[in-house]
């Protein structure tokens, strides 16, 4: 209310009071935002994207993508002006790159001035999808609401992104060619976040439109800045050296006959993992710890995730019935009862 | 959202600004709107969120189809607190082993199928829950008004977390009277989530539809587009129900068809009335008008239309229609399925070329082996004047008349002139289901050595439809002759695209041979895609208009993948198309229905090293089931060889029998 009030009394006059005061912020965003072009070309590979000023000497952020696989990277301006850019560095964990062109005094972001928003929140997404805007062109503007924050880790192969942290899902159709780097803001022009690189669901085939919240970007601006980046081993994609499989929990499943063969159990090994925490044949497997099963192959790769010496948690359907069960392949860890 | 100081300086603005536009406090009171909007949305998803549960289903068919159901979580919201869960029937054609629904608080539950609405795509679930489960507030039909706004929620991504999208209502009364259209993105994120009001009221639950098309699959290719549906709140009060009563319920045919273009137009008169449908049965015909449906007056068939396609099959209806000056009155029950239809037979091919005016009719070229004409006595050469005293105009109305006006086993009476002789014969129709078609017949008419200098192109010409990027490219005999009608043959190629050499080595000759248009379509990117079927339509109008084509002869020939847009461009060009080829064709759709109005022929190939040779099988016996006529064939290799081609042209040629 007190914003309200402020902008009442100081309430603009003349030429900017003839446009709502509500797209007033669109004008002030625009000069911080740029076009970006680098390599591609290709049929179904757009040679351009999008990207936002964060500092007033060049720093530009962006999406890391094969756009930036260039020795010729161009940055065009909100007013035309064209400059060479160099990679400065990238964080291919989180695809965010960052950009330098030898310009000053420019309107820029404070990404430590960026807002959380809730579910339920209007936006406006600027970004150059399929390269609409050229030269001085501004920047296309979308209008939606933010529809859900959720995190990418919790759909494992049905995003194929490195990117697994948090994002906003918007429900406007934002991510298409050329949109990544673009800027996501509230109505009245405060940054929330990236838009990222085009994303299909595995599963469903469908697209989504997403934005990486710019607080999940900030550590590794910074760290870029201070060239300090060093990109370890992803220790999420490690591999167990001794994984789980069925056998070692001394289940068989009924044979795969089709794509999605569900995993019921066909027969449990006296004296097993699976007998002692009492599974038994025609249980169905739905759950393993929280994540869902669909069939027997998915929940192969899912105990192939895990270490053989860990115990495992499955939720199975017993006569409409849903039962959880710890199993421990390795007895000696198995609680005395 | 009271605030004495903003009041204050807002009298103060206007105090000061008497003169000028009062432009800054309409500013502030955009923005405050803007905030309050807001505030509104998370209000309203806040109000509905209890009732929406997030489902997950385990095991099922893997189906086919650039959006696939039932591999990802779906939306469902709580109607009843005994723990019936409605949600969208979409998600659940793979026929999952087990379904588990999560409530908002994260607990998961093993949930039941109660039963399927096959009209409104919705499925009924149950679950047995501790405690009885929260009811959303529902929106009163008569309060929806379009330009509201409509909110789209899902619980797909989080258990814990709605899924929101804000649009409007674009329309009501949708699809046939059935759903409410909204501009908010609708999409397997949502469906079986509710739309809301700005109060959080439920006006409808989000489906998958289409106008065009009662296909299980139809409407996913809208998602995300700006065009999404639900069914109305007020609706589902009558519906669930019945639902919970735990017999599926499937829309309700009466068995009647109206001509495609007049929907719109001119009142409600009965194209065809299938043989085994319950209007049928309750004694209305082909050139009834219907007037009234319920005793509620209907103008146009569009009305008949939609006043039937919202009832399900086992309702009752009375239908009230004119006969001539009389008034008929009708109560019938109407059937979920209708006995397939069987066109009516009478075994002969008539020659193409009209006879002389004055004389008028169709001539017998050649009889079909033991069929119902060669029975009665006719002979080729014959000429039909008259089919039960009504004049025979052409070949084309009179296979309209048969196929509308009547029935296998019937007994006609055809007025003959043979030999200057004017004879009646009575021939019992067979069934066109169950021909065999001739191995070789007669020429179709009698070729003029002399052709006409000018015309339209011919040889190879260019297609290309110019607002599209396909290549196209047809062939016309170069004895094209316009007096005469042509067939057309469409082939849509498959791996690799079209083989311009072969195809017009083993069609070339033929095509001049049997007076066929050869039309060769490249896809675009290789492969296929189901909005090329604007494509095959727009092609077929340039033929048409260029061209004298044959309406009985036209097929649409499709090789692997380019059988499924075959298909496809069916759907989309129904009447205009007497056949579809299929070789080694992966056909995902279901088989067409037999039509009274749009005889269709199918003609299959299936090679030995086939991987998907079982199903093209089955999808041929079911064409059977349906009465379509099928012309089976198997092949060693996997390529087009003279033999492929001189069947397909030779069955090309009798597709105007009658």
């Amino acid at each position: 209310m007190a914003l309200a009030g402020a902008a009442c009394l100081s309430g603009p006059a003349g030429a900017a009071a003839a446009a709502p005061a509500m797209l007033a912020p669109i004008a002030s965003v625009q000069p911080k935002l740029v076009k970006i072009y680098g390599a591609g070309g290709f049929r179904g590979l757009e040679a351009y994207q999008s990207g936002m000023l964060i500092s007033a000497e060049g720093h530009v952020l962006t999406a890391f993508s094969y756009v930036l696989d260039s020795d010729a990277i161009t940055v065009v301006l909100s007013d035309g002006r064209r400059f060479s850019a160099r990679l400065l560095g990238a964080d291919p964990r989180i695809e965010v790159a960052l950009l330098t062109i030898d310009a000053q005094s420019l309107p820029h972001f404070d990404l430590t001035a960026a807002a959380e928003v809730p579910a339920g929140t209007r936006i406006l997404a600027l970004s150059n999808l399929f390269g609409v805007a050229a030269g001085n062109e501004p920047l296309s503007v979308q209008q939606g609401i933010v529809s859900v924050q959720t995190q990418l880790a919790g759909y494992r192969g049905v995003f194929e992104t490195p990117y697994q942290g948090p994002v906003y899902v918007l429900d406007a159709v934002t991510n298409n060619p050329g949109a990544a780097g673009g800027a996501v803001v509230t109505r009245d022009g405060r940054l929330v976040g990236m838009l990222g690189k085009q994303l299909r669901n595995a599963l469903s085939g469908t697209w989504l439109n997403y934005a990486i919240p710019i607080g999940e970007l900030r550590y590794s601006v910074d760290e870029i800045l201070a060239g300090r980046l060093v990109v370890p081993d992803s220790r999420d994609d490690a591999s167990p050296a001794d994984p789980l499989s069925p056998d070692a929990l001394g289940v068989v499943f009924v044979p795969e006959v089709l794509e999605r063969t569900p995993p019921f159990v066909d027969l449990v090994r006296p004296g097993s993992a699976a007998a002692r925490a009492g599974l038994a044949p025609d249980d169905l497997v739905v759950l393993l710890d929280d994540r869902l099963i669909q069939s027997v192959r998915s929940l192969r790769t899912e105990l192939a995730r895990i270490e053989r010496i860990d115990p495992v948690r499955l939720t199975v359907l017993r006569r409409g019935e849903l039962l959880e069960l710890t199993l421990f392949a390795d007895p000696t860890r198995e609680p005395r009862p | 959202m009271i605030c004495p100081s903003r009041v204050g300086s807002l009298a103060l603005a206007a105090a000061l600004t008497a003169v000028a536009a009062p432009a800054a406090p309409a500013d502030a009171l955009a923005d405050d709107l803007e905030r309050l909007e807001e505030a509104a949305f998370q209000a309203a998803a806040e109000r509905v969120a209890p009732s929406v549960v997030r489902i997950e289903s385990v095991g099922g068919r893997a189906l086919p189809g650039a959006i696939s159901p039932g591999t990802g979580p779906t939306t469902g919201l709580v109607v009843d607190p005994r723990g019936y869960i409605l949600s969208n029937a979409w998600s659940f054609q793979h026929r999952p082993e087990s379904i588990l629904v999560q409530l908002p608080d994260g607990r998961r539950l093993a949930a039941e199928r109660v039963a399927t609405d096959y009209n409104r795509m919705l499925v009924l679930l149950k679950v047995d829950a501790d405690e009885p489960l929260p009811v959303p507030a529902w929106a009163p039909g008569e309060t929806l008004r379009v330009g509201q706004w409509a909110l789209a929620a899902g619980r797909t991504f989080d258990a814990e977390r709605l899924n929101l999208a804000v649009g409007i209502v674009s329309a009501t009364g949708r699809i046939w009277g059935r759903a409410i259209q909204t501009d908010a993105a609708v999409s397997p994120n949502n469906y079986g989530g509710p739309l809301v009001d700005i109060r959080g009221r439920v006006m409808g639950i989000l489906v998958p539809l289409s106008p065009e098309s009662d296909d299980q699959t139809a409407g996913t290719e809208w998602y995300d587009s700006g065009i999404g549906f639900a069914i109305p709140a007020d609706d589902l009060a009558d519906i669930v129900p019945r639902l919970m009563a735990g017999s599926d319920l499937h829309q309700g045919r009466a068995g009647v068809s109206f001509r495609q273009g007049d929907l719109y137009t001119g009142a409600a008169r009965i194209a065809a009335c299938h043989p085994n449908g319950p209007a049928y049965r309750a004694g209305l015909r082909a050139g009834d008008v219907i007037a009234e449906v319920n005793g509620r007056p209907v103008r146009r068939a569009a009305e008949v239309r939609e006043a039937i396609s919202r009832l399900y099959a086992g309702d009752e209806i009375r239908l009230a229609a004119l006969r001539d000056e009389e008034r008929i009155e009708v109560p019938l029950a109407l059937l979920a399925e209708i006995e397939a239809f069987d066109h009516p037979l009478l075994g002969l091919l008539p020659m193409r070329e009209s006879p002389a005016a004055e004389e008028g009719g169709v001539v017998v070229r050649s009889l079909l082996p033991e069929s119902p004409a060669a029975a009665a006595g006719l002979l080729p050469g014959d000429r039909l004047l008259a089919l039960d005293g009504e004049p025979v105009v052409d070949r084309a109305a009179l296979a309209d008349v048969l196929s509308t006006r009547y029935r296998p086993d019937q007994v006609v009476r055809l007025d003959v002139v043979r030999d200057g002789q004017t004879l009646a014969i009575e021939v019992t129709l067979g069934r066109l289901g169950q021909v065999v078609l001739p191995e070789s017949t007669a020429p179709a008419r009698l070729r003029d050595d002399e052709l006409p200098l000018e015309g339209p192109p011919t040889g190879l010409v260019e297609m290309r439809v110019p607002e599209l990027p396909n290549d196209a490219w047809a062939f016309v005999p170069h004895t094209y002759d316009p007096a005469a009608q042509y067939g057309v043959l469409v082939w849509l190629h498959g791996a690799g695209g079209p083989d311009r050499e072969a195809l017009l080595d083993r069609f070339g000759d033929r095509c001049a041979r049997d007076d066929i248009i050869l039309v060769v379509p490249t896809a675009q990117d290789d492969r296929w895609r189901t909005a090329e079927t604007e494509l095959i339509e727009r092609l077929l109008d340039r033929v048409t208009t260029r061209y004298s084509v044959d309406s009985a002869r036209v097929v649409l020939s499709g090789e692997q993948q380019g059988a499924a847009l075959a298909l496809a461009s069916l759907a989309r060009l129904r009447g205009r198309v007497a056949g579809v080829a299929l070789f080694d064709g992966m056909v995902p759709v279901p088989p067409p229905q037999n039509n009274p109005l749009y005889r269709v022929a199918f003609h299959i190939v299936v090679s030995r090293a086939f991987p998907a040779a079982a199903p093209l099988e089955t999808f041929a016996e079911r064409l059977q089931e349906q009465n379509h006529p099928v012309l089976l064939r198997h092949r060693d290799e996997d390529v087009l060889s003279d033999a492929d081609a001189e069947a397909l042209v030779r069955w090309i040629d009798v597709l105007d029998l009658l």
